[in-house]
């Protein structure tokens, strides 16, 4: 499993504290591509992607006041993130979507590295089977590359839990991608 | 071992590290050429659910999104949440304060006994000192009035 690519922490978390946009600008470029990334797999297209990555960096900036230094900056704003896109499929707008097929086929297209659409596809799909919990654990830590440590924290639960939503959510997809992969 | 407990097995538990394979899987898998396919095609999940991470995020996205998020910043909330808080919190504190005075002072006047002992006495006008009632000391007057029946007890 590959590691995280790491964030170049290029930018001044207490400037940014005291209201320094400048070195906010800075956080925002270090991590818009990890935030999409996660956004784009747990909401499924890269407009409400983006939607959602946007109102994560002003939620961001206007608590930055509660963030605690001592504890690392990534989990605190991936969790601000999480949260938000579980408000998002929360929303009646969220609830009309039902299915993720299209939005997938589009991302899919732009998804170079997979020589095989139709692999991608039975992934996506499986994606669907599976609740939003396992969702953000199968992509923080199969796709992320996080730790289930690091997931936890941004999960907002105990290293354990995560171990065994993993567990589940690894058990449907696999069970789902035989299936669909043998017909 | 038949070809759909190893497959359940596999499912459960494989994750590229057969490193405690059970000696019963272990055995099924090097006689059987299917379940040695569900390998092959777990090992492949696996590598596309790594593939996932190197999706490429549409350029015009990342360009656009500092422009969009400084538009909508606003100032940390810091000093502003302060204040609000501490405008919002001495009111609620006054009113809470008050509330339970009034509570206890209702308690208290609500808090009248049950039973009166006054050893077996009932003369009128009488003023009687160290009284018990429910256990404790008090002064007494009682004053009854026999026409209508009615007695006021007066506690000093």
């Amino acid at each position: 499993m590959q590691l995280p690519i790491p964030v170049e922490e290029n930018f001044d978390i207490q400037a940014c504290i005291n209201g320094d946009q400048h070195s906010f600008g800075m956080l925002v470029k270090s991590y818009q591509e990890r935030l999409l990334r996660l956004a784009h797999y747990l909401l499924g297209g890269w407009d409400d992607a983006e939607d959602a990555v946007q109102e994560t960096f002003i939620k961001a900036y206007k608590r930055l006041d509660s963030y605690d230094t001592s504890r690392p900056f990534s989990s605190w704003i991936f969790r601000i993130l999480v949260n938000t896109c579980k408000d998002k499929m929360k929303s009646a707008y969220w609830r009309k979507k039902t299915s993720l097929d299209v939005l997938y086929k589009t991302s899919s297209q732009e998804c170079d590295t997979l020589q095989n659409l139709g692999d991608k596809n039975i992934l996506i799909s499986a994606f669907e089977e599976l609740s939003s919990k396992r969702r953000q654990a199968i992509v923080l830590c199969d796709i992320e590359g996080y730790t289930t440590r690091e997931a936890g924290q941004i999960m907002h639960c105990s290293e354990s839990t995560v171990r065994v939503t993993l567990m589940h959510a690894r058990r449907i997809i696999r069970k789902y991608y035989l299936e669909k992969s043998t017909l | 071992m038949s070809c759909r407990h190893s497959q359940k097995w596999l499912i459960n538990n494989y994750n590229s590290e057969l490193i405690e394979l059970p000696l019963s899987v272990q055995n099924h898998l090097n006689d059987c050429i299917h379940c040695q396919h569900i390998i092959q095609q777990l090992d492949t999940l696996n590598q596309k659910l790594e593939q996932l991470h190197n999706v490429s995020i549409p350029e015009k996205i990342c360009q656009r999104m500092w422009p969009t998020v400084a538009l909508n910043l606003q100032p940390p909330s810091f000093q502003r949440r302060y204040r609000t808080s501490w405008a919002i919190s001495i009111p609620t504190l006054a009113t809470a304060a008050l509330m339970l005075a009034l509570f206890f002072r209702i308690s208290e006047r609500e808090a009248t006994p049950n039973t009166v002992t006054v050893s077996n006495q009932t003369q009128k006008s009488l003023y009687i000192n160290n009284a018990r009632i429910d256990g404790q000391e008090a002064n007494l007057s009682i004053y009854e009035h026999n026409e209508s029946r009615m007695t006021l007890i007066w506690l000093d």
